[in-house]
């Protein structure tokens, strides 16, 4: 557990030195004041822009809720471009240490691979959960202000069931780097499973009680105020979390 | 006591590699890995710091074993690689901060230690500064005092006079000979021959991968200098 926190505060540093707070919370600050304002002002900047023919907004059509868009903000913008841009954010945070040798030094001291394993995992979840935070706060008060109140300790339940999600993410982008040299080949890898089970979640719902991605059924039930709600959903998320570092720990081949 | 019993590595891929390689070393042994390149003496040395795991064999340093106590049989070595792989972003204060941390070295100790050798290897203003302005030798200093600080039983170092200037070299030379009066144990490789003449009590002569001389230097040089016996052993015809 020492070495564990040793080693991830070297990350969270790394993460302050190469600027990466900044411009990943600037990236999800943008995408997180765009779906409100995209959907406050679409009939404004479609007439801005000289209005397009064809197109159609229903006048009587009724104003989103807050939930609603806050929902949009995360499965449209977040899960999608945001989810790419976070992998890309990650995935070389093994391959480098380990083709720079750095990885290697690291091992000749007292620390084990599953103390190493774990700093990446927590550090790189804990830096992305950060920036993530900070860009979901921004769009939350952005939404309350352009759509009405919602109560900020349910959105903080979303937020951390979606959580969970992104920590899955960064165990498989951990248990990719152990297998593939390649840090291209590791985003790649780990950005098409994430949207395999994104995709598969969305076919029914008991099917996301066996998928890691089961855990945003739940996030949206919460999110919505629905009646639904089924913390079972939770199980499957930690037990791939689980898999993964327990797989990462098999494949480094470590002493 | 250092403990090699019959360790094989074998590179995926390939026949290179080390096969059944034992060795034992006693406290204040110094002992230097010789060869040609490719000869096995890296191999062999990141086998017994725990970089490559090894296909089979066991290594011990005072009865703990590798394999089954990885941990403490690492808070027991310091080693210094050829090339030195280091955080760039970070200055050569917080490298051995880290390190410390790592060891859990007390305070007192880490200060005490760290005054010595910052001063000895002329490094009290370079330590203040990033890892990536630093040139290999400096690097090569940042490891020696990071490796050193612990007080290690074991210091294991591959090729550590590269890139070291005439003063860092006569320090790492006289501590080598220091530490190993007070029981430590010290293995290093080198081409350097005239050194390892001097400097070392036991040699070590790999070829293709497999030991051909594992003697005390005294017994060796009975029969022929190290440059002859090196170029007659690691000769094919």
């Amino acid at each position: 557990m020492r070495n564990i926190s040793i080693l991830l505060k070297v990350e969270l540093l790394e993460a302050v030195r190469n600027i990466k707070f900044i411009w990943l919370t600037l990236f999800f600050t943008l995408l997180g004041v765009t779906q409100p304002l995209i959907d406050k002002y679409m009939e404004v900047i479609i007439k801005s822009f000289g209005g397009v023919e064809g197109i159609m907004i229903d006048p009587n059509a009724p104003e989103p809720q807050a939930n609603e868009v806050l929902l949009a903000t995360f499965s449209g913008q977040f899960n999608q471009i945001g989810l790419i841009v976070l992998i890309i954010s990650f995935m070389g945070m093994i391959a480098n240490e380990k083709n720079s040798g750095v990885q290697g030094f690291i091992f000749t001291r007292p620390v084990s691979s599953l103390e190493y394993i774990s700093s990446k995992l927590f550090g790189n979840w804990l830096i992305s959960m950060v920036c993530i935070a900070i860009g979901s706060f921004i769009s939350y008060f952005y939404t309350v202000y352009l759509f009405g109140y919602y109560p900020i300790v349910d959105f903080f339940l979303f937020l951390v069931c979606y959580s969970v999600w992104i920590l899955f993410v960064v165990s498989t982008a951990v248990l990719f780097s152990t297998l593939i040299k390649s840090s291209m080949f590791i985003g790649v890898a780990t950005i098409l499973l994430s949207i395999i089970f994104l995709l598969a979640g969305n076919i029914n719902s008991t099917l996301s009680l066996f998928l890691p991605s089961g855990v945003l059924t739940l996030a949206e039930s919460l999110l919505l105020q629905t009646h639904d709600i089924n913390f079972l959903f939770m199980i499957a998320p930690i037990v791939y979390i689980l898999i993964n570092v327990y797989g990462a720990k098999a494949f480094i081949n470590q002493v | 006591m250092l403990s090699i019993k019959n360790i094989s590595k074998i590179y995926k891929g390939s026949n290179k590699g080390i096969s059944n390689l034992s060795l034992e070393l006693h406290q204040g042994d110094i002992c230097a890995f010789i060869g040609a390149n490719g000869a096995g003496k890296t191999t062999t040395i990141k086998s017994i710091v725990g970089i490559h795991p090894f296909d089979k064999g066991e290594v011990t340093l005072f009865g703990t074993n590798l394999q089954a106590n990885p941990a403490h049989f690492k808070s027991m070595i310091g080693y210094s690689p050829d090339t030195p792989a280091l955080y760039p972003n970070m200055t050569g204060k917080a490298y051995l901060e880290l390190i410390a941390s790592l060891y859990e070295i007390d305070e007192g100790e880490r200060n005490k230690n760290l005054a010595y050798l910052l001063k000895e290897l002329t490094f009290e203003t370079a330590v203040h500064e990033l890892i990536s302005s630093y040139s290999h030798g400096m690097k090569q200093r940042l490891v020696l005092i990071s490796l050193l600080m612990h007080n290690p039983k074991l210091i294991i170092l591959d090729e550590p006079f590269v890139g070291l200037d005439p003063n860092a070299t006569r320090f790492l030379i006289d501590e080598m000979k220091s530490r190993a009066s007070e029981g430590v144990i010290i293995l290093y490789s080198t081409h350097v021959l005239e050194v390892a003449e001097k400097v070392c009590n036991k040699l070590v002569i790999f070829h293709k991968g497999e030991v051909v001389v594992n003697d005390t230097m005294e017994h060796i040089l009975q029969k022929a200098s190290l440059d002859e016996i090196f170029r007659d052993v690691t000769s094919d015809d």
